[in-house]
């Protein structure tokens, strides 16, 4: 595969091809560099007019653009921009948002007040000490009480970006606190969401009102919820719901949090995001697609965050740095086999919305519940490989795509013996069976057909083959001169061999002995 | 639409971020900058333009260019049209995006030696992206001399060096002033010399198609007709 928008179905390039594709590239760099852009510059201006950002995500560009710009300044050397710009980052954002919403119709907004930690039960707030460290980096936090009515769900949360991108297409807005914790309890209608409760909330909701609520969620200064949404939404259940006691009800509504200084930075913030959420504390984890896609979207931000295209030396250098800062330790395995997931699960999706014109949110549910099934998919792509043997054709790449989407494998096996199917004629033609077939036992009766159809062939091919590369081996092995064994076969070949002779040698006495 | 005043104050909030660049002062420069819709617009565009990548993207290549801009200026280069340069470098990280992942499919081995391969790798593979580049600028060289009139050829021929030598942006009035032709004679002397210089690359089996939908607005700023 070639990335996302290209034609991802070939084989990968030859050194040949890649040559012609990076003068293609040289010349459209030369047209773009060269450009007049007279038009689009207008363009930009009147969208910018037209369209304003909102002002969370115009902050939410500011403070990427601060932290790029930080980053960029250490590579160079340059400690006075970085300071200047880790002094000021803070200040810089609440001036722009102000300045922009009186000059941009449009942009309005206005910053949530900071929510000031309460005392309860004759505990006043107080510093954590020691202070915790999240991801390697120690962060100063504050512990007290708040009310749950004065928290807020967090509206970033990717655990829910599917859930969040699909009601804002549907709504034409973003949840409201009120929508979001209904998306949480799983009592929003969206398609394609699995049924029963999704976040399993009401058993959680059940275990605070006896035990309370174990471990603090951290909050932002301003009562953003940063970690521990699935708590506070099992506290806003109890606190609705007519199953549980005052006492449960007081205790869900006072809760104890750590919340962030207001000297808090961004890497704090994203330490602590990273940390509870990527690092294992036997809590319900984001979903794989979620965590893979966060992983993603990270390393498109740091390939063209470098100045030249990364060759694989720098790439596997970038990647350790990609797995550490999502704490998915020191090798790059993990990254490696996220990102391999992500460019098949881009594929799924692009094939079921635009050429199935299926709904964008219905897919994207699909793909979380059947991500596993990717990391099968993507193994194996030299000659003969499950990803190879997709790569070579289409219409087949789409019938495995529909089987998948409609849920008809049931196993990563079925996924594995795909390979096998891929030119077996009969064999396809038995999956074609189970994608059209609607009832699910019998689908996955086809689907069963296929893959001890393709078995038995491939089984029968290797039988028939059999003497003929005996003879050539023997003939092969025969005319070797005897020097080759000391000085060109590898003493592990030669190992490998002489198992390989007694193994046969037995199985041949064997059957001679019976038959002579 | 913005009216002729506002323009004028965008103007006035660019040149501010350009003088505030120039000290080195960065947040002075995001401070005028994100005042003016261009950071907004931008994104709209870029945005519109690559539907299917994810925003966060978006933001970064808009970060990172506006980065660029940051060291090109302290570092007493001259950028004539904030908007398009910021635009052309967030477009080229984009690129580059797809382009490593072209890179890292004919270097690395496939399925599971890739993680292997991760940790140790082939010691020349960033030189040998390098080489590639190089070949490339030299191919380009070599098909310069047949791209026809002298100042076709000067034109093309400033167009590669710059790209050599890894600028982001090269407006028609500089080529213009360097060469000493009017902007609009520089339009159309490196039209025809892109035409005439694909052409002889289609010729040699080198073909430039594939990639030319990189910029629809570049075709259109080529503005004359293929000559045959």
């Amino acid at each position: 595969m070639s990335g996302m928008t290209d034609n991802a179905n070939d084989s990968a390039p030859t050194h040949d091809e890649v040559m012609r594709r990076e003068f293609a590239s040289l010349v459209a760099r030369a047209k773009l560099i060269a450009a007049d852009m007279g038009e689009e510059v207008e363009a930009v201006l009147r969208a910018g007019i037209e369209q304003p950002l909102p002002p969370e995500e115009a902050a939410r560009l500011l403070t990427t653009a601060v932290e790029v710009m930080k980053r960029s300044a250490e590579s160079r050397g340059d400690t006075a921009s970085r300071a200047a710009l880790e002094a000021k980052v803070s200040g810089l954002i609440d001036q722009v948002i102000s300045i922009r919403s009186r000059l941009m119709p449009g942009s309005e907004g206005r910053r949530r007040p900071p929510l000031v930690l309460v005392e309860y039960n004759g505990i006043p707030p107080k510093p954590v000490l020691p202070s915790p460290v999240f991801h390697g980096r120690t962060v100063h936090m504050n512990a007290g009480f708040v009310k749950l009515t004065d928290l807020s769900l967090w509206e970033h949360n990717e655990r829910l970006d599917i859930h969040l991108a699909q009601f804002q297409q549907k709504n034409g807005h973003r949840p409201s606190p009120q929508q979001l914790l209904e998306i949480m309890q799983s009592k929003m209608d969206l398609p394609g969401i699995p049924g029963g409760d999704e976040f399993q909330i009401v058993e959680l909701a059940h275990s605070i009102a006896i035990n309370g609520v174990r471990k603090p969620p951290i909050i932002d200064t301003d009562g953003t919820l940063l970690d521990g949404d699935r708590r506070i939404a099992a506290c806003f259940f109890i606190l609705h719901s007519n199953d549980f006691s005052t006492e449960h009800k007081a205790r869900a509504n006072n809760l104890l949090v750590w919340q962030l200084t207001e000297h808090a930075t961004e890497d704090e913030r994203n330490a602590v995001v990273t940390s509870l959420n990527f690092e294992d504390d036997c809590k319900q984890p984001w979903p794989e697609y979620v965590k893979a896609r966060k992983v993603y979207e990270e390393w498109q931000a740091m390939v063209m965050l470098e100045p030249t295209p990364p060759g694989s030396q720098r790439q596997a250098a970038m990647k350790r740095t990609l797995s550490q800062r999502f704490a998915l330790g020191p090798d790059t395995t993990v990254v490696n086999r996220y990102l391999k997931m992500i460019e098949w699960a881009n594929e799924f999706e692009d094939y079921q919305i635009n050429t199935k014109s299926k709904d964008e949110f219905e897919v994207k549910h699909r793909t979380n519940e059947y991500f596993q099934y990717f990391d099968e998919i993507a193994k194996g792509a030299k000659v003969g490989g499950v990803a190879w043997s997709l790569g070579q054709d289409d219409a087949f790449k789409h019938l495995v795509f529909d089987l998948l989407y409609d849920g008809k494998f049931k196993n990563w096996r079925q996924i594995r013996e795909l390979k096998v199917i891929f030119d077996n004629q009969d064999a396809r033609e038995a999956l074609t069976r189970a994608r059209e077939e609607r009832d699910p036992e019998a689908a996955e009766e086809h689907l069963e057909n296929a893959m001890t159809l393709a078995r038995r062939a491939r089984a029968e091919e290797r039988e028939l083959g059999a003497n003929t590369r005996i003879e050539s081996f023997v003939k092969w092995l025969e005319e070797l001169p005897i020097k080759s064994f000391r000085d060109t076969i590898k003493p592990d070949n030669l190992r490998r061999l002489l198992a390989a002779l007694r193994l046969a040698a037995r199985y041949a006495k064997d059957v001679l002995g019976e038959t002579e | 639409m913005a009216n002729r005043d506002d323009e004028q104050g965008y103007d006035d909030l660019l040149a501010a971020a350009q003088a505030a660049a120039r000290i080195g002062d960065a947040p002075e420069m995001l401070r005028n900058l994100f005042t003016t819709p261009v950071a907004d617009g931008l994104t709209r565009r870029l945005a519109a333009r690559w539907p299917r990548i994810p925003r966060s993207v978006v933001d970064t290549a808009i970060a990172a260019a506006i980065d660029t801009l940051f060291v090109e200026v302290q570092g007493g280069g001259r950028v004539r049209s904030v908007v398009s340069f910021l635009y052309k470098v967030a477009h080229r990280r984009i690129d580059d995006f797809h382009r490593a992942n072209e890179v890292a499919e004919v270097i690395s081995p496939p399925d599971d030696l890739a993680g292997i391969i991760a940790e140790t790798p082939p010691a020349s593979s960033d030189d040998e992206v390098e080489a590639m580049r190089r070949t490339a600028i030299s191919i380009a060289r070599r098909l310069l001399p047949q791209l026809g009139q002298g100042k076709v050829i000067e034109v093309m021929s400033y167009v590669i060096d710059a790209v050599e030598a890894e600028r982001y942006d090269l407006p028609n009035e500089e080529i213009g002033e360097a060469l000493g032709i009017t902007a609009d004679a520089v339009r159309s002397l490196m039209s025809r010399g892109f035409q005439r210089l694909e052409r002889l690359a289609r010729a040699e089996g080198l073909p430039t198609s594939d990639l030319a939908a990189l910029g629809g607005e570049l075709d259109r700023a080529d503005g004359t007709e293929e000559e045959d």
